[in-house]
């Protein structure tokens, strides 16, 4: 069973949300980088970029595949991780620390609700893993 | 989905499963990366029992394999190899394949996706001209490929005795004591073997070449490897309209063979066509299907681990050589790349 950590927010694209107060980090889950297998390519917005929740704001290429990372809120690109843009691979071994992809700014809060729960994110792995 | 014997074995490993063709298998075990390296430096085996095995024997045998295939099989020595093809009436290559000529048969490994279509030809063609041969498929062999530098040393190791073998040969013996035919050939560029084993021996030997130091590797690492060597596959450098010329194995269709199938198509093919090898200055992957710009279209791409960079083959008829610069589309963006001879990697094998 893949690693799934309780106090983040989780979308249905398989990305984690970590909010503090008006900030939010944003990651790929255990699950999305053991499905995409060795992560070799990251492409990332700019810092200063506004997005509408559900953007799609970069992409992430494995040897076999290549998904789209989408943005969980509404918000503004604070910082860019230019590690993982650098070394790749962190994303596969450390999905939930040192891969993390951006942080942002939040322009409505309200919209974290139409995210899910860790629990909620759970039922969901099990629905796809069946 | 259907299954190989090993299968079992590859759950117990804890392989990512897929469906390949109608089969459920690994395509890797703990990285495409990591087993790709452990092929290139040390040794891997992989289970491709998917492929298909058939044996063709009976008084005709060498005559119908001569019409069905565009390489001269009565050159071969027995338990000597070679690389062929099988086209269609049309010139269209149906496949490519390993034959090998052995005491009593001539033995083709056939691509697992095209194993219904080959079989059914030779079925056709043998009733078609009334060949005295019989068309046997070997369900209950396992194929294992062990390849890397210390292929070698493995067998040895498990053989309990030097193996002595030239290339694109096979010989019987006998590996932790089950009876097994090894065959000096591979998909990856190394050194190594593929070995035909029996189901009720396949298990233990997997076991005893992993015991010996032997990685698991899957399909994926199988596809970069094979990448990295140049290596053509079916559906992605071999597809309609691309001839052995086209790929580099003009010299496997033996035009002074009386006849053949499709012969009087593919001698007058114009041989304009070559494979190129492409590395881009970006990581992001050309896939099959992306545009080189003003040339062609990706057959094949991936990560090079080797290289640390993404690569691409592409089959083009303009003039192109090696260092020249060219432009792959990838997803609205012009990305450069370097025109480069094939294979990508050379090892001294």
């Amino acid at each position: 069973m893949s690693l799934i950590l309780e106090n983040l927010y989780y979308t249905d694209e398989h990305e984690w949300v970590k909010v503090e107060g008006k900030n939010a980090t944003v990651g790929i889950t255990d699950y999305a980088e053991d499905s995409l297998g060795d992560i070799v390519f990251v492409e990332l917005p700019k810092v200063g970029e506004d997005f509408a929740q559900m953007d799609q704001i970069g992409i992430i290429e494995s040897v076999k595949t290549v998904s789209n990372l989408y943005i969980p809120v509404s918000g503004r690109i604070t910082e860019i991780n230019e590690a993982v843009i650098e070394n790749p691979a962190i994303i596969n071994s450390s999905p939930y620390d040192e891969g993390w992809l951006i942080k942002m700014e939040i322009y409505e809060p309200a919209e974290l609700e139409d995210l899910k729960s860790a629990e909620e994110y759970e039922d969901l792995l099990v629905e796809e893993e069946e | 989905m259907k299954q190989t014997t090993l299968y079992p074995e590859h759950k117990a490993l804890k392989a990512k499963l897929v469906d390949f063709n109608g089969w459920e298998m690994p395509i890797y075990y703990k990285g495409i990366i990591e087993e790709h390296h452990a092929v290139r430096e040390s040794a891997g085996i992989f289970d491709v029992s998917h492929m298909g095995v058939i044996d063709i024997s009976g008084p005709h045998a060498l005559e119908f394999v001569q019409i069905l295939t565009v390489n001269d099989a009565s050159a071969l020595k027995i338990n000597q190899s070679q690389y062929t093809m099988i086209a269609d009436t049309e010139g269209k290559i149906m496949d490519d394949m390993i034959v090998t000529r052995l005491a009593d048969c001539f033995r083709f490994v056939v691509n697992c996706s095209n194993f219904e279509k080959i079989h059914s030809w030779m079925l056709i063609n043998k009733k078609e001209n009334d060949f005295k041969v019989t068309i046997e498929v070997k369900d209950e062999l396992n194929i294992i490929a062990l390849q890397g530098p210390k292929a070698k040393e493995i067998m040895t190791k498990l053989a309990k005795e030097e193996l002595v073998m030239s290339s694109f040969y096979v010989t019987a013996g006998k590996l932790l004591d089950s009876q097994v035919l090894i065959s000096h050939t591979g998909y990856t560029g190394e050194d190594g073997y593929e070995i035909f084993v029996n189901d009720k021996d396949v298990v233990k030997l997997w076991r005893g070449l992993l015991e010996a130091g032997a990685a698991p590797i899957g399909l994926g690492a199988r596809d970069t490897l094979r990448i990295e060597a140049g290596l053509p596959l079916y559906g992605h450098e071999i597809i309609t309209g691309i001839s052995p010329y086209d790929l580099g194995y003009g010299w496997i269709v033996k035009l002074n063979k009386p006849k053949f199938i499709g012969k009087n198509v593919i001698e007058n093919l114009p041989q304009k066509r070559r494979l190129y090898g492409l590395v881009l200055k970006e990581k992001t992957i050309p896939r099959q299907g992306v545009e080189v710009k003003g040339y062609g279209t990706v057959t094949s791409g991936t990560f090079s681990p080797t290289l640390n960079k993404s690569i691409a083959l592409f089959i083009t008829d303009k003039e192109v050589v090696k260092g020249d610069t060219v432009f792959v589309k990838i997803r609205d963006k012009e990305i450069e790349g370097e025109v480069t001879k094939l294979p990508f990697i050379k090892k001294g094998c």
